[in-house]
C-alpha cells in the first residue's frame, strides 16, 4: 500500500522539462551548466512526494532524519554514497583526498568527464542530480584519527570505505573506542565470482563488517565493478536497516 | 584461550606477541578481549590470560 496522500504525484509538467535534450551541434551530449540544471530540478515538495510514494511516509521520515558519513569515495564509497542519496538520507558527509583517474572507471561511480577532478566534487555533482535536497557536506582531506572527530561529529553511522587496510583498522578502532556511533566496514572484495560469499556480519555492538573477509588484491585478482558493487550495496543496505531500527535485518 | 570462537593453546603473554604468532599486523586489526576493544597503544602491555575470550578482525585491502 502506498502511503501517499491519495492525490498521486503529477509529473506531467516536470516530464516536459526533463525531456529537453542536452546536445551540442555535433550531436554529442554535454554536461548541463548549473543554470540549465536548476531549471530542470523538480521542486522540493514534488521530490518529497515521489520519495514517499516509493518508500512510505514513515520510512522517508526516518531516512530524512538520519546523518551518515562515508569515509573514502573509491569503489566502495562512491557507490555507497549513490545508494544512500537515492534512499534520501537527510545528511550525507562524504570525504576523500584523491582525484578521479582513468583507472578508477572500472569500478568507481564516476564518468570520463570527472577525470582529474576531486572525488568529493565529482561525487557531489552526481549526487545532486540524484537528490538535490539532501544536506551534503564534503571534506576534501586525508582522513585520520586527528580529524575523524570533527568530520563525523554529526553522523550517527559511519561507512568505512577505504582501500588501505591500515586506514580501515584505524577508523574502526577510533569509532569503537571514542564514540557511540556505529561503523559499517568492508574487507575482502577483490576478484570476480563467489559473490554469494560476500556477507554482512555483526562483529559486535556498533560494528558491522561486509565482505568475504579473505579476497585480497594480488596478481590475477584485481578490484572489479560487480564484486565491489555487491559489497558497497551490502554496506548501504546495512545502513538503511540500522536507520529503520531493524537490526536483525542488518546482518542477515 | 578462545580466539575467534576456537579454543587454542597459545602461551603468548600480550597482544603484540599473539598477533605475531598469528602472523597478523597490529596496524590492520581490531582486537577485542572479553568484550572490550583494546587500543593499539596497549597491545604490548595488555596481559593475556588463558581464560580470555579474544576476537580479532584483520582487514584486507581493497575498496
Amino acid at each position: 500500500m502506498l502511503a501517499d496522500n491519495g492525490k498521486g504525484v503529477d509529473f506531467a509538467d516536470k516530464n516536459k522539462i526533463l525531456e529537453q535534450k542536452d546536445e551540442t551541434p555535433d550531436g554529442t551530449n554535454r554536461v548541463p551548466d548549473n543554470e540549465t540544471l536548476e531549471n530542470k530540478i523538480p521542486e522540493r515538495e514534488l521530490f518529497k512526494r515521489a520519495m514517499i510514494e516509493r518508500h512510505s511516509a514513515k520510512m522517508h521520515e526516518k531516512l530524512q532524519n538520519a546523518s551518515v558519513g562515508v569515509a573514502g569515495l573509491g569503489g566502495l564509497g562512491s557507490n555507497v554514497a549513490m545508494a544512500l542519496a537515492r534512499a534520501g538520507i537527510g545528511s550525507l558527509v562524504i570525504c576523500d583526498f584523491d582525484h578521479v583517474e582513468l583507472t578508477n572507471l572500472n569500478r568507481q561511480n564516476y564518468y570520463i568527464r570527472h577525470i582529474g577532478h576531486k572525488k568529493t566534487s565529482a561525487t557531489l555533482e552526481i549526487l545532486k542530480q540524484i537528490n538535490p535536497y539532501i544536506n551534503y557536506r564534503i571534506h576534501d582531506l586525508y582522513l585520520n584519527s586527528s580529524n575523524y572527530g570533527k568530520v563525523f561529529k554529526d553522523c550517527d553511522i559511519i561507512v568505512e570505505a577505504f582501500d588501505n587496510p591500515e586506514c580501515k583498522a584505524e577508523l574502526v578502532n577510533w569509532v569503537l573506542l571514542n564514540t557511540d556511533k556505529t561503523v559499517v566496514a568492508a574487507s575482502g572484495l577483490a576478484g570476480y565470482g563467489f559473490s554469494n560469499k560476500i556477507t554482512t556480519k555483526k562483529i559486535r555492538e556498533r560494528f558491522y563488517l561486509v565482505g568475504d573477509l579473505v579476497s585480497s588484491v594480488r596478481e590475477g585478482q584485481t578490484l572489479m565493478a560487480p564484486r565491489v558493487g555487491v559489497a558497497a550495496n551490502h554496506q548501504a543496505d546495512c545502513v538503511i536497516s540500522l536507520i529503520m531500527n531493524q537490526e536483525e535485518r542488518a546482518s542477515c | 584461550m578462545i580466539i575467534n570462537g576456537i579454543k587454542q593453546e597459545v602461551d603468548d603473554k600480550n597482544i603484540t606477541d599473539l598477533l605475531k604468532t598469528l602472523n597478523l599486523s597490529e596496524d590492520m586489526v581490531v582486537v577485542e578481549v572479553n568484550g572490550h576493544i583494546v587500543e593499539k597503544a596497549l597491545y604490548q602491555t595488555f596481559q593475556l590470560e588463558q581464560s580470555h575470550v579474544v576476537e580479532i578482525v584483520s582487514f584486507i585491502g581493497g575498496g
